[in-house]
């Protein structure tokens, strides 16, 4: 029997023989993405449905020495992550489902990595609460695996640092040892402690959270995750503003992110071109989205005003706030969307929703979509936009096709800046093209200061070959908690 | 203990002889600690740069010599023949940052020097401490604080950005967006967040760090009245901070002797949830009621004849101070309509006049304009630490439910130690702050003993273990932070309850700091 062999079959006892997938069918699905990442086959996938399975497969995938890739997850998937860069096996979190607390008192919620954001909304939505969620994730999209990987949320107020809103987390380490974060971690079990785990911090001098965030399960496998919820507010407007240039949009959200009753007149903020609103926004495809791309501004400057206790009064002083702004800077918001009347009760109720439709909206106008991303401070935003375009036009991509999002984050200390190219995957010329336009653009903007601080598929190898010091630093991490660098090995390129 | 003589000037030549002393009588005022005294250092250094800073560690990790820091409130060394790095010649604010709204300091920056230059630009720095003469390095070297106004800004612990570090091996790292030359923004990533290893400098010692800056309304220069008790002569600051913009109050919620001490505390608790879910108020919390005594008063004589009259333990139990900031008259008044509400549905009422305005000048009762040059500027008289002394407990910091279930166990545990007249009966004298709109909240109980009595300090330890073991009986998370006050053989006991995160720490000491030369009381020693 080949060894092999003998490891799906140890696989099959740790999780039953249905949920270790070989079907050549379902590798292949597994094998790729809508990324440029080069695709693998995985030569099995297997689905734990509990922590103590997780351990067991850790183990044996230590003791095969085979590559773990976690997927936590539905399709589709654009960044690389989920691909088995050395084969082995994918361990697909998927059917670990259960929402295990929703506190109301603390506002929190404790998920396993199997809850989606379709699934979990609703179950919020009747406790009176709310997610600061990132901007219309995809419904499959993990909860935990969206935190995890510090895609940003949409409320900038509610976040204190790059890693908020992820509390604490249970997590099987590469070595196959549990362990807990913050202020779960102990003293004794869950069921046991006095507290609520709501102290990401620790336990001891170490900050876990941050060390296992981004690190897209290369140092352990999160098995559950408590992250923050809000409360959900008794009033909610929407606002928006129209714009031509880019760098009027930036100051207009700095300022409403400086002012307003404690510090910010805006709950959801942020910003979209024309295209990516029309994609979002149209009804009737492709007809609606044509008209769409064609009537709205350049720039649409999103966001809300919220009501909490006292709620019409509260409404009222950030109204005014917002009028003080809009008077100094000579704009005119509204709540009805310039060149997309009737949209707003639509728009208002995405910023609080998963995108439930098929197909995902980044795919709906050529069937596939590739994605430019990093960070930046709110003074190097604007000069960081025009590259792109510049790049688009070299390789003969259309500039009009690029979808632009921008989200402020951490309190308006920092913006996440998103293109979102479009491209036919069955024309190989287009697929080449939009490949060449990835690797050139993000390279340039990397040049420019852009902060690629999620390096999925070919970044990694860019971020980490000017970032020698720090590449030391995370393979002597690598080597604490995955000695045998079985878990998604090559996905950070440097392990 | 000295240094070896080839060590001491190979430091000298790095910076220079007079930066360096091993002079008995400079070292001895190294010594002090405020629950006694700490080791002697070998020797203290002072530093002007990150080079000079890595150099020196190179020569530490050569000749494995044992160094620690110096920063306020955290002055002694943990073990004798250590060298000492004092760092308050790299005091440089590097940059302020308008549009990006963060301050670049090297470690020896006060947070008082920080907060007071942001003013001048239309920013603050929320002075995470409640100690404004502790250096911003203390960020850097974990003890991160918590100050008062975490509700909105959160704490110190969420206030560090990208930072310049030198390894215990003297190589200097770049965390966050620096690294990857994208300027001092962001302090995570790329990838996993090497920003979670920097802490205790017990891996090295961080030299520059970007700090979180939030907007300011209030006056460009701040004007500082000095107040002189006209019977004592004693003095005191008052700043005056716009009235339509600023607004600090003091409610009384029902108190011990009308609810009990359980009832009463769980009344505040709620109180403190529904404020901070509200999102309103900069600063929201439970003050200790003994600083609010002594701070009212102007000589510790007048503390002691007025403390024997019970007067401040019945007025001051269940106090909630909050400081509102607001950009406008409106807001101010709105976030001040709420706050009213919430305490008037709590059965708690507004403190007396004399609470507020010249009650300390007529030395009637308190006089608590200071708080908000306190809440603003970490600054405050520390009589606190000339009534005697005080040692503090605690449990880890977590939710408003949490710190209250804890602090329900102060009076059973304080009597036997109040009842043998070995500490003060400081009625009370136990903090809740909560931070980031609530979510979570801070804690501290304060234990007022004479330091120079001995058996009045062993009582004050006596009780911080009594608390430490009260937090393990009864399954409070610890604090979780202060492995150096009570020793390695205390966390191999504790570490197995906590997901054995002393096996763990101590894997990345060894990993980053192969010779163990980077303070390592504060963290965890591997087995040697």
């Amino acid at each position: 029997m080949l060894e092999l062999e003998v490891l799906i079959k140890k696989l099959a006892e740790v999780v039953g023989p249905e949920d270790v997938v070989t079907n050549p069918e379902i590798l292949e699905e597994s094998s790729k993405d809508h990324s440029f990442v080069k695709p693998i086959k995985p030569f099995c996938v297997v689905f734990p449905q509990n922590k103590e399975e997780v351990k067991q497969i850790i183990r044996l995938a230590n003791e095969y020495k085979v590559p773990l890739t976690p997927i936590s997850s539905g399709p589709p998937h654009f960044r690389g992550d989920t691909i088995p860069r050395e084969g082995g096996i994918i361990i697909n979190l998927s059917k670990m489902k259960r929402i295990l607390r929703i506190d109301t008192r603390n506002r929190t919620v404790m998920v396993e990595p199997g809850v989606t954001f379709g699934e979990l909304v609703p179950h919020l939505e009747k406790s009176g609460l709310r997610l600061n969620m990132p901007f219309l994730p995809r419904a499959s999209k993990s909860v935990v695996t969206s935190y995890l990987e510090r895609e940003p949320p949409i409320i900038p107020k509610y976040q204190f640092d790059y890693v908020d809103p992820l509390l604490t987390m249970e997590v099987v380490f590469g070595t196959g040892d549990e362990f807990r974060t913050g202020t779960a971690s102990g003293p004794g079990s869950i069921e046991e402690m006095q507290c609520d785990m709501v102290n990401p911090f620790g336990p001891g001098d170490i900050k876990y959270f941050k060390l296992l965030s981004g690190a897209q399960g290369t140092l352990g496998i999160v098995t559950w995750a408590m992250v923050k919820a809000e409360v959900k507010p008794r009033i909610r407007k929407i606002y928006f503003v129209p714009f031509e240039n880019i760098e009027k949009m930036i100051e207009t959200k700095n300022r409403l992110l400086r002012y307003g009753v404690m510090g910010s007149v805006a709950d959801e903020i942020l910003a979209l071109n024309n295209f990516n609103l029309a994609v979002i926004l149209a009804e009737k495809w492709p007809e609606e989205f044509e008209t769409l791309r064609k009537s709205l501004p350049p720039w649409m400057l999103i966001f809300c005003i919220a009501g909490y206790r006292r709620a019409e009064e509260r409404v009222k002083v950030q109204e005014n706030c917002l009028m003080e702004i809009a008077q100094e800077l000579a704009l005119e918001p509204t709540q009805s969307m310039p060149g997309a009347p009737g949209k707003e009760k639509m728009m208002l109720e995405l910023l609080s929703k998963p995108w439930g439709k098929e197909p995902y909206w980044k795919l709906r106008y050529k069937g596939s979509c590739c994605e430019i991303f990093f960070l930046a401070p709110p003074s190097k935003v604007a000069c960081l936009i025009s590259p792109i375009y510049e790049v688009a036009v070299k390789y003969g991509y259309p500039t009009s096709d690029i979808g632009c999002y921008i989200q402020s984050i951490v309190q308006g200390h920092a913006y996440h800046v998103e293109f979102d190219l479009p491209y036919n995957p069955s024309d190989p010329k287009e697929v080449e093209i939009t490949r060449k336009v990835f690797m050139d653009a993000s390279d340039l903007l990397m040049r420019m200061g852009g902060f690629f601080s999620r390096p999925y598929g070919p970044w990694a190898q860019m971020v980490y070959s000017r970032y020698g010091e720090g590449v030391i630093l995370l393979k002597k991490v690598k080597d604490i908690f995955d000695p045998n660098h079985i878990l998604n090995p090559g996905a950070l390129f440097v392990f | 203990m000295a240094l070896p003589k080839a060590v001491y000037k190979m430091i000298e030549d790095v910076v220079g002889e007079e930066w360096i002393s091993d002079d008995p009588a400079i070292l001895v005022a190294y010594k002090r600690w405020m629950e006694g005294a700490g080791e002697l250092p070998a020797a203290v250094v002072m530093p002007e740069s990150t080079e000079e800073v890595a150099s020196i560690v190179k020569i530490c990790n050569r000749h494995k010599i044992r160094y620690t820091c110096f920063v306020t409130m955290e002055t002694r060394c943990p073990e004798p023949g250590m060298l000492l790095f004092d760092l308050k010649r790299m005091n440089k604010i590097i940059e302020i940052n308008e549009k990006d709204m963060y301050a670049v300091v090297e470690p020896g920056v006060t947070r008082t020097a920080l907060a007071i230059e942001c003013f001048k630009r239309g920013l603050q720095y929320p002075v995470a401490s409640v100690v404004g003469s502790a250096l911003v390095g203390a960020i850097a070297k974990g003890i991160e604080g918590h100050g008062y106004m975490a509700n909105r800004f959160s704490d110190g612990r969420r206030h560090g950005l990208a930072a310049e570090w030198v390894l215990p091996t003297g190589d200097i790292v770049r965390i966050g967006s620096l690294g990857a030359g994208a300027g001092w923004f962001c302090p995570t990533g790329p990838g996993p967040g090497l920003d979670g290893l920097i802490s205790r400098a017990g891996i090295g010692i961080v030299t520059k760090i970007a700090i979180k800056l939030y907007p300011w309304w209030g006056p460009r220069e701040l004007t500082v009245e000095t107040l002189t008790n006209p019977k004592t002569g004693a003095i005191a600051y008052r700043t005056k901070l716009p009235e339509d913009k600023f607004k600090l109050l003091l409610f009384q919620m029902p108190s011990v002797d009308e609810l009990g001490w359980e009832e009463s505390l769980k009344k505040l608790g709620e109180a403190l949830y529904e404020i901070s879910k509200a999102e309103v108020g900069t600063a929201v919390f439970k003050l200790f009621n003994f600083p609010i005594i002594i701070e009212g008063c102007s000589t510790m004589e007048e503390f002691w004849e007025k403390y024997v009259t019970g007067f401040f333990q019945k007025e001051t139990s269940r106090i909630i101070t909050v400081f509102i900031e607001a950009c406008n008259k409106e807001d101010l008044e709105y976030q001040e309509g709420v706050v009213r509400e919430i305490i008037a549905e709590h059965g708690g009422k507004e403190a007396p006049r004399e609470f507020y305005d010249e009650g300390w000048l007529i030395g009637k009762c308190l006089q608590l304009d200071l708080a908000t040059t306190s809440i603003l500027l970490g600054i405050s008289s520390c009589r606190v630490q000339k009534a005697s002394g005080f040692g503090t407990s605690a449990c880890g910091v977590d939710s408003i439910d949490t710190v209250v279930k804890w602090g329900m166990g102060v009076p059973e545990v304080r009597k036997e130690f109040v009842e043998k007249g070995l500490i003060l009966d400081a009625f009370d004298s136990y903090w809740i702050v909560p931070t980031e709109y609530g979510h979570m909240a801070v804690t501290e109980n304060l234990i007022i003993g004479d330091l120079t009595v001995p058996e009045s300090r062993a009582a004050v330890l006596a009780y911080m273990d009594k608390m430490n073991e009260r937090n393990l009986r009864e399954r409070f998370p610890d604090i979780m932070f202060r492995f150096h006050f009570y020793g390695d053989e205390h966390v191999k006991r504790i570490g197995p309850l906590y997901s054995n995160f002393h096996i763990w720490q101590m894997k990345v000491k060894k990993a980053l700091d192969p010779n163990l030369v980077a303070n390592p009381k504060r963290y965890i020693i591997p087995e040697e």
